[in-house]
This record gives C-alpha cells, structure tokens and sequence, in this order.
C-alpha cells in the first residue's frame, strides 16, 4: 500500500446513536477541566524520591511537552468530531489513518481523568456487566466503557488485526461491540 | 521481583551495575491491555511476544522492569512512555 493510499483511509463508524454521539462529542471536554486528581495521573513524576531536582526538571521542562502533545491531539479529535456527519441511520464518525494516534492518546487521557476524578479502579473496571446508570459514578463507568471500545477498535486497527474494508461494512457500533 | 534483564546485558554494554538505572512500568487498571503490549512494541522495539510479556508482567505482578541503561537514555524513556500515558518510573538499579 503507497503512503498516498494509506493516508486516505480511515475508520469509519456509521449508525451511531446521538446518545452515543453526545458521549464522543463530550470527549475534549472532560479534560479541560483539569481536576486535581486527573492531573494528578496524566502528569505523573519521574519516581525515585531521593532525586528531587529530577522531579523539579520534570516538572519544569517534561510536563510542558507533554501539555502540549496532548492539546494538540485533543484538537485533532475535536475537528474529527466536528465533522461528524448525520445521516438517516444516526451519526457518522470518520477517523483518518493520519488521526489515530491523536484518538488512542486522547480516549486514553479521557479514561484515565474519568477513573481518576471517579476514583474507579480493578474493582469497577472488572465487573462483568455494567451497572444500570443510577448516579454520576456509574455513569462515568460506562463513558469509560464506551472510550475504550472504540480504543480498542483503533489499536486493532493499528496493529492490522482488522481489515479496514470489514469496518466499512459495519452498520453501527453494536456491530463492534458484538465482536 | 524477577526481571526480564540481566547483568550479563549491562556488562556487554559497558555500563556499571551502581551506574544502571532501571525503567519500570507500574500496573494501572484503566490502560487496556492492548495498548500497553502496542506502546511497548513501539517505544522499545519489542518484537510481539516479548511485549505481551511484559505488559502481563506490569498485568498480574504491579511492574515491569522494561529496560535497563543509563540515566540519560532511562529518563528518554520514561518520559517517552508519560507521553502514551503509561505509569513509568526511573529507579536506581540495586546492587546485589
């Protein structure tokens, strides 16, 4: 496959409900909102205690880098969300080859703020169904359900375990759920 | 813990064992599984096996030592993991 080729490949994902379409759209946002305990975790240290001025030049130089690199690929999801498309059957997502880096990056921030802001661990991440949404709690368990679906669904993607033809074919996100 | 390194690596290298740093990689339940073997295979040039390896070392144990060197080189790393959001640290390679 020629690079050209490849660059204008993408993931498609048609059929989504607005429900779940209001969820993905609502990605960026949750980490603007830089709670304390999400910081916490996307920024951590360098480890090894004894090495403080590590940890002042980690904070100094490392976390600005990585600031940065996370802004950037938050706007590149942002604009793939902005151009999702409604069609008869539900909302139509389109995630370019050249864009899945930025989408794994920014679904991973996202579930990390959500479990960290929620405090969910092993215990919450392991049942085998998910609760009927009876409070904020539960629901920003099946947010980080939902993000890490269609995670998954892009690291297969990169890893050439799926055809990018068989998610052409897809009809909605139950489809990917199912497999 | 056992790690997945040597000496024999550090000695082949040149690199004092009290000079080593080891980079470790700390379970956290939210990453997928997927993605850490993936991040792995990329920062580290794993080939497949040797990454599912370790990721289920960090899985069912807590860490990973995933590399071994020099400070320089150890902090490159770990930094380079922060930036795919994996819990890494830097910690002093104990003498035996």
């Amino acid at each position: 496959m020629s690079d050209k080729e490849k660059n204008s490949q993408a993931l498609v994902f048609p059929g989504i409900p607005p429900v779940l379409g209001e969820l993905l759209r609502a990605l960026p946002d949750t980490l603007e909102l830089q709670h304390p305990a999400a910081e916490e975790r996307l920024y951590p240290g360098p480890g090894d205690a004894d090495e403080g001025q590590l940890a002042e030049d980690w904070k100094a130089y490392v976390e600005p880098d990585l600031q940065q690199a996370f802004s950037e690929s938050r706007q590149t999801v942002t604009s793939d969300l902005q151009a999702m498309k409604e069609s008869a059957d539900g909302l139509l997502l389109r995630i370019p080859v050249r864009h899945w880096d930025a989408w794994v990056s920014v679904l991973t921030q996202a579930r990390l703020a959500i479990a960290a802001v929620h405090k969910l661990g092993e215990e919450e991440l392991s049942q085998p169904e998910l609760p009927e949404i009876t409070n904020a709690r539960e629901a920003a368990l099946h947010r980080l359900h939902l993000y890490g679906l269609l995670a998954e669904s892009i690291i297969q993607a990169m890893e050439g375990r799926l055809d990018l033809e068989e998610y052409e074919d897809l009809e909605s996100l139950d489809d990917i759920e199912e497999d | 813990m056992s790690t997945l390194l040597d000496e024999e690596i550090l000695e082949k290298e040149g690199i004092a064992l009290d000079a080593a740093w080891n980079v470790v990689v700390h379970n956290d339940p939210v990453n997928l599984m997927s993605y850490v073997a993936m991040v792995f295979r990329r920062i580290f040039g794993f080939r497949p096996e040797k990454a599912r390896k370790h990721m289920l070392e960090v899985h069912h144990k807590g860490r990973s030592i995933v590399w071994t060197g020099e400070r320089e080189q150890a902090e490159l790393y770990v930094q380079k993991l922060h930036a795919h959001l994996l819990l890494a640290t830097l910690e002093r390679v104990e003498k035996p």
